[in-house]
């Protein structure tokens, strides 16, 4: 079989026209393969080391490069920019175990051209996240909505995520190293269900406010931390997965990037 | 509560009325970046250096921020800067709930 031949998606992204993800077959069952083990429902595919440009799309960015331009590797065909020289974060090598480049920011972000928009109405969300702290400092980090207390909070006591108007669910765990981490946030509104999973191990759930009302949308990336954090790939799906779907994710996340 | 962290941020002060001179040294850090572009593989792609829309704003004034975690670019950076604008620059305590 021919490397890339098999074609698992076929859509149409938000801008217009046709796009197609393809698989290939050393991809299924995770351990670091060119796609994801899963793409169905996947609304947004961040990779550090594919379609990452020093200018508007032209030039591909090499190590210790700022970083201008990324491009969304879903069928949502998201484009991500800073055109502003002081906020741009850099392309970095060798953070992570495999020597795989990654994204640095410290007060820096990249602007979604479509928003993470997870309204009252859609039911399911998925959410990965790569990072790795340069100090075990709490981090607001990555994803976070301008003018508002939406974002993503990696803090030393508990995992918070905050919705377009500032409110929190959370869920505890300690966190007081710079170990890099996998975080998986699942939610099933239909549940009332908001779960929380590091490095495919779950961790815990929301228990004390209701996750029915809670619209959740983020308009950039990397963004909201005054320290040093490196990124790497970031997944979001409009599905809820369950363990098994977030095991499998998780490790083929980790095959790119050695973290457990 | 919630646990807000402060760290420092080099910045060179300016009025909130003199967003001309603000506008005036981003501008000239950025057009000598662009010079930079292409020696010994530099690469520099941007509309500005600062926005002075976006600009934080620190005891009434604003901030032009001049940390840059990108030492080649930070040392092109320095190049621009006079000594008088090199002597100005301070640290300015920033909280991450300022952060954009």
């Amino acid at each position: 079989m021919i490397k890339g031949d098999n074609i698992l998606n076929v859509g149409t992204p938000a801008g217009g026209g046709i796009s197609i993800i393809a698989a290939d077959p050393s991809s299924s069952g995770g351990g670091g393969g060119d796609n994801p083990p899963i793409t169905d429902n996947l609304s947004l595919l961040l990779r550090p080391d594919v379609d990452v440009y020093s200018d508007a799309g032209v030039t591909p960015a090499v190590a210790d490069d700022n970083i201008r331009q990324m491009n969304d590797q879903s069928v949502t065909g998201n484009i991500l920019t800073q055109t502003v020289g002081i906020s741009q974060p850099i392309l970095k090598e060798g953070i992570f175990g495999t020597g795989i480049m990654s994204i640095q920011a410290v007060n820096d972000w990249l602007n979604f051209s479509i928003d993470v928009d997870i309204p009252n109405t859609q039911n399911s969300w998925s959410l990965y996240m790569t990072y790795k702290k340069a100090t075990s400092h709490d981090i607001y980090g990555a994803l976070k909505l301008n003018g508002t207390n939406g974002r993503t909070e990696w803090l030393s006591h508990e995992h918070q995520v905050k919705d377009t108007n500032g409110s929190a669910r959370d869920i505890i765990y300690s966190e007081t190293d710079t170990n890099p981490r996998i975080v998986t946030y699942t939610l099933d509104r239909g549940a009332n269900e908001f779960k929380m999973y590091i490095n495919g191990s779950y961790i815990g759930e929301e228990t004390s406010s209701s996750v029915v009302n809670w619209p959740v949308k983020f308009d950039r990336v990397y963004a909201h931390s005054t320290r040093t954090v490196n990124y790497g790939d970031i997944l979001s799906y409009d599905a809820t997965h369950d363990a098994t779907q977030v095991a499998q994710v998780a490790d083929w996340i980790n095959g790119r990037y050695q973290i457990y | 509560m919630e646990d807000i962290k402060y760290i420092n941020m080099k910045a060179i002060l300016f009025t909130q009325e003199d967003t001309e001179g603000f506008n005036a040294l981003q501008e000239r850090i950025h057009l000598h970046l662009l010079s930079k572009v292409g020696v010994d593989g530099f690469h520099y792609s941007a509309d500005c250096w600062a926005d002075v829309e976006e600009a934080y704003v620190y005891e009434d004034q604003l901030c032009l921020p001049v940390n840059e975690y990108e030492p080649v670019r930070y040392s092109y950076l320095l190049e621009v800067l006079t000594q008088e604008e090199k002597d100005s620059i301070v640290d300015v305590p920033v909280s991450d709930e300022n952060i954009e």
